[in-house]
């Protein structure tokens, strides 16, 4: 095959990107039909044309508006997975209810007394002076646990449940 | 469908402070500039990443969007940025042909199997440099004018037009010599 001038191929690609008139389109198609080298290089380029016509839009996951929404202000973020999240917050939950059951059924009621330090044995040295004594009341201290396990409870709730579905709606609303 | 007056009314918001006003602009872009990414890292996972690297760091400069160009154009072109740095970064693993996500499906008629034919035009697109081939990827997503490939890719207009018909022959040249040693080889 002989080379084809840079003429021919602008020809052919302005043929391809439909931008010849009428009457230069027909003259190409005529001259197509008698130069096999032409025709030869005219394939060619449409294969390449073609190829690159069906190229189109690809589309990313269907979770990447809310992804980016998330990540807008990472300052709110929880710091872990939601799947994570509910697991503690699950975790949280058990053992606040056990803690309650416990506390109902009167489980902590024996355990109050005082704690004598100066009954523990220890070398002369170390016990000079008279060591204070320490009122212990195991159902003071759960009620503090409880506590505690709510105010968690609370935060893992709001992070991992509340805040997402109130961005997720007022995202679908602006839609 | 969002057109220029909600476009900009949303950018208004968003400037106001009303985050979740961006949300639609994401969705109206998300297709193109994932596309972009793509074209660049060749890698579906990082080309997601990219992109919506991109999108956040789009919102955090909103403020410097002067609005004198087309906010797609601003976007993609900080789209096209941030792929390239991840490019640079190496964090995009060398991938056998098989991996690269580049989709061909040749429609001209001839012996040759369709996916041959889309194996033959791979070939020879591989053999284009990074702008090149990303110039002739975009002009060819209709959805792009040259006016905003040039955009994207920060080039003037007539030269991304020289690069993309240069280009295009490069490939017709290189697929002609695959077809060539294909020939041969049968």
């Amino acid at each position: 095959m002989k080379n084809i001038p840079q003429s021919a191929d602008d020809l052919i690609l302005q043929y391809l990107d439909g931008n010849l008139t009428m009457q230069d389109k027909s003259s190409f198609e005529n001259s197509l039909k008698s130069d096999n080298n032409l025709r030869e290089r005219f394939f060619q380029l449409k294969l390449v044309h073609d190829s690159l016509l069906a190229n189109q839009l690809n589309h990313p996951g269907s979770n990447f508006t809310a992804s980016v929404m998330s990540n807008l202000q990472p300052s709110i973020r929880l710091g872990m997975s939601p799947k994570n999240g509910l697991m503690l917050l699950l975790g949280v939950g058990i053992a606040l209810t056990l803690g309650v059951i416990f506390l109902s059924s009167g489980g902590f009621d024996q355990l109050t007394g005082v704690i004598t330090l100066n009954q523990i044995q220890l070398p002369e040295k170390f016990t000079q002076q008279t060591l204070p004594s320490i009122p212990f009341n195991a159902n003071f201290i759960m009620k503090i646990l409880i506590g505690l396990n709510l105010a968690i409870a609370f935060v893992l709730f709001d992070r991992t449940v509340l805040q997402p579905f109130f961005r997720n709606r007022a995202v679908s609303r602006v839609r | 469908m969002i057109d220029q007056l909600e476009e900009n009314r949303l950018l208004d918001r968003i400037l106001d402070g009303e985050q979740e006003a961006y949300a639609p602009l994401v969705d109206k872009y998300k297709s193109y500039a994932f596309t972009i990414a793509l074209k660049i890292l060749n890698n579906r996972p990082e080309a997601e990443e990219a992109a919506q690297d991109a999108f956040i760091k789009a919102f955090h400069y909103l403020k410097t969007f002067n609005r004198q160009a087309k906010f797609s154009t601003w976007l993609y072109r900080i789209v096209f940025n941030t792929a390239i740095s991840y490019k640079r970064k190496n964090k995009v693993q060398m991938q056998s042909i098989d991996d690269v996500s580049i989709e061909y499906s040749g429609t001209s008629g001839g012996t040759l199997e369709r996916n041959d034919k889309e194996e033959f035009v791979r070939q020879a697109m591989d053999k284009l440099s990074d702008a090149d081939r990303l110039a002739i990827q975009l002009y060819y997503i209709k959805e792009f004018s040259l006016e905003e490939v040039a955009g994207i890719i920060n080039q003037p207009l007539n030269t991304v037009k020289v690069r993309v018909h240069r280009a295009r022959q490069r490939v017709g040249d290189e697929l002609k010599r695959i077809l060539k040693e294909e020939a041969l080889t049968l």
